[in-house]
């Protein structure tokens, strides 16, 4: 059998409603030079005997008995995968019949280019058009270079869409694969090593239909679990920037603070340098970020000599900085059971005036 | 030379720096030098010191604030004692401490570090009882070897009483300077480092004087950034415990983790191990502290690998606890808003004069 030039990869969890609309989807491609690799990661309900059922010459299906991480199935398909280009895919997602095609010949004729996205139509689980949904915007950006890619990606977090991804093995391989540490943001961690290496290109077509689940059933879903752990993630994810190789490429990412700070000029301060960027963005986890870099940073003395003279930033300064960001809200937190206690009186004088009143005298 | 320096970073301490080197000059032990480095006081806490004329003492004035850790490195970089006493320009000594200490030192060469207890005075050098303050259990700790101690501050993040302590300066040498990244456990980060090579011992005796200030005045008080300084300075100070060299020094340190977990047999696995108990502790710090461990853990495929085979613990496992420890108190945050919201809407409501009246026709038949 010849080598497929593609090789599309779905790791398959409890989508038996879906996953045959999905598989049909890339069946239908009008390009098919490609292996189609699924793993069944564990599913509880009958999405490993539906995809037993599909009879295609070009389809591999495994099966993980325990359900494991996302991005452990992802590496678990990626090794076994012989394409020259990956397609990332997912099984309640749809992808239109000329995706691969579009997609493939882009890599063919951009040999700069390391992957191509597109942007995302949502659909509900019926498969109606939604036009309104959060994830609606944030799929659907314009395409830039990979610094203005990085930039956006450090203040804003991902953009890209997972199914709509189209990305060389060769580049992969380089970059490892996915972090299987990372559960929430695995695909955001992959995309910034990606920019870091090659430019990506994302297109203004819609060719992947992106499943919007209504019971809180998407893997990146609101519960207060994947909030927590996304949080921690970001803050692990934003240390891939501390891998810029030098001045030159720090300055393209970052355009705004060569302009703000003129001290920028030493390729061993970059560490420095991102943190003092990270600072400035309104979130939490890049605030402790900042903190444990600067922390790691101070404690090399040939750092911290050259910090004084190059950035006048020195030991006191970090202690400020120690002293005013409270990644824990502990104060914030202080400052709320305050409001609690002054809003409960309140409401005890408002409900039980006389009984209140009584009390509030009696300990006085 | 002298067979003690006595080190004291000042600042803004004029009313009692003098009391304190005062201490020092009486002592009845006279071999010694006080080597005192000014962190830039903006009182007169200088002239103060300026009004000694003792030949041994070597003042040091910092034309800039730069933090304690930084004085107490100048102090001890001009140190020329054997031994190095702690002292801060607010608090200090009964007359026999350094005797005490120095025989101690010299009697015990397996000791690396000798401590006392201490008596809590207020501003006007009045005692305050052990009772009065909760400073004032430290003297009820007692001595116990450095894998007992390192068992303590893990669990406790709680040190002795600092300016009590007497450290051979070659142990000085070896465990590091004050870490100038810290301003808040400075001297428990020293603490740790002590202990995880050094015995250490306390003299039940109270040969210091340790001075309490009334609101916010204590370099340690609990003022809204000094509590969030400490947090933070706590989750990387834990990092001194990543320098555990082996199991069976892990086990020493930490009997009761082999009771629980029976895994506990290669010397590579250390962090896992530390991190593991980390997440047991109900800090905040301990538990970011445990979670930045273990992610940087998993990044390494062999040691990822060697987790899921001897320990049972995969990606899986740490994407549980990722959701699981909310450092940021993010889940807290939200239940309070919530509560908030809640008391908001009900007193706008109670505030309507009628749905008042109804509320207590209310109240009147149900009583």
């Amino acid at each position: 059998m010849d080598i497929p030039k593609v090789s599309v990869i779905i790791s398959a969890f409890n989508h038996e409603k879906y996953v045959a609309e999905s598989i049909k989807s890339i069946i239908n491609q009008t390009f098919d030079n490609f292996e189609l690799i699924v793993v069944d990661n564990g599913s509880s309900d009958s999405t490993y005997k539906i995809l037993k059922g599909i009879k295609d010459p070009r389809i591999r299906i495994f099966r993980i008995k325990k359900n494991v991480g996302f991005s452990h199935a992802l590496n678990y398909v990626l090794k076994r995968t012989k394409g020259e280009y990956i397609s990332l895919f997912s099984s309640d997602d749809i992808s239109l019949p000329n995706k691969l095609a579009k997609q493939v010949k882009h890599l063919d004729n951009h040999l700069d280019v390391g992957a191509v996205f597109s942007q995302a139509q949502m659909i509900d689980e019926q498969g109606n058009t939604i036009s309104k949904h959060y994830y609606y915007d944030v799929f659907n950006k314009t395409n830039r270079n990979r610094f203005q890619w990085l930039n956006y990606f450090f203040h804003n977090g991902n953009c890209l869409c997972f199914p709509s991804a189209l990305i060389r093995k060769s580049l992969y391989k380089e970059i490892q694969f996915e972090n299987e540490s990372l559960t929430q943001l695995h695909d955001f961690d992959a995309w910034i090593r990606t920019c870091l290496k090659q430019n990506i290109y994302v297109s203004s077509e819609k060719l992947v239909k992106f499943r919007i689940r209504s019971d809180n059933m998407n893997a990146g879903a609101d519960t207060i679990e994947n909030k927590i752990r996304s949080i921690f993630e970001f803050g692990q994810v934003l240390k891939q920037y501390l891998k810029i190789k030098n001045i030159e490429e720090f300055t393209k990412i970052f355009p705004q603070s060569q302009k703000k700070y003129k001290d920028i000029n030493d390729d061993e301060l970059i560490p420095f340098y991102v943190a003092r960027q990270a600072l400035e963005v309104e979130h939490v986890f890049h605030h402790k970020f900042t903190l444990d870099v600067l922390y790691d940073l101070l404690q090399n003395k040939k750092i911290v000599s050259k910090l004084n003279k190059q950035c006048n930033f020195d030991y006191t300064d970090f202690i400020k900085l120690t002293g005013q960001y409270d990644v824990y809200h502990v104060n914030h937190i202080a400052h709320q059971d305050e409001l609690i206690k002054k809003l409960k009186l309140q409401y005890d004088c408002l409900r039980h005036p006389f009984k209140t009143l009584k009390k509030q005298y009696a300990k006085s | 030379m002298p067979k003690v320096s006595i080190i004291i970073p000042s600042y803004n301490h004029e009313k009692y720096v003098g009391y304190a080197l005062k201490s020092v000059l009486s002592q009845t032990f006279q071999d010694f030098e006080i080597i005192i480095t000014d962190d830039h006081s903006s009182d007169k806490t200088v002239e103060e010191i300026k009004k000694f004329k003792d030949k041994r003492i070597k003042l040091f004035a910092s034309n800039k604030n730069r933090g304690v850790c930084v004085a107490i490195n100048n102090c001890l970089a001009q140190a020329k004692g054997k031994y190095i006493a702690h002292l801060n320009s607010d608090d200090a000594f009964f007359p026999e401490k350094l005797e005490r200490q120095v025989a101690h030192l010299d009697e015990h060469p397996e000791i690396g570090a000798v401590f006392s207890q201490a008596q809590m005075i207020d501003e006007e050098g009045s005692n305050i009882p052990d009772t009065g303050h909760f400073h004032g259990k430290m003297n009820s700790l007692e001595n116990r070897n450095r894998f007992e101690w390192l068992n303590y501050f893990f669990y406790n993040s709680r040190w002795l009483w600092h300016p009590s302590m007497m450290m051979r300066k070659e142990v000085y040498y070896d465990i590091g300077h004050h870490n100038p990244c810290l301003a808040q456990v400075q001297d428990f980060d020293i603490g740790i480092k002590l202990s995880l090579k050094y015995e250490l011992h306390i003299i039940q005796e109270k040969l210091t004087k340790f001075r309490i200030r009334a609101g916010e005045m204590n370099a340690s008080a609990a003022t809204p950034k000094a509590v969030v300084r400490s947090m933070f300075e706590f989750s990387h100070v834990l990092k001194n415990y990543l320098k555990i060299k082996n199991v069976e020094e892990f086990l020493k340190i930490f009997p009761d983790a082999d009771k629980k977990h029976h895994d506990i047999t290669d010397d590579e696995l250390i962090h896992f191990y530390v991190a593991r108990e980390a997440f047991e502790v109900k800090h905040v710090f301990h538990q970011k502290f445990a979670l930045d461990v273990s992610y940087d853990l998993l990044q390494n495929k062999k040691i990822a690998k060697k987790l899921s085979e001897k320990s049972n613990f995969d990606y899986s496992d740490f994407s549980r606890l990722t959701g699981k420890y909310d450092i940021y108190h993010i889940g807290h945050i939200a239940y309070q808003e919530e509560l908030i919201d809640k008391l908001d809407h009900a007193n706008k409501k109670l505030s309507q004069p009628l749905y008042r009246v109804m509320s207590f026709i209310k109240d009147a038949f149900t009583k």
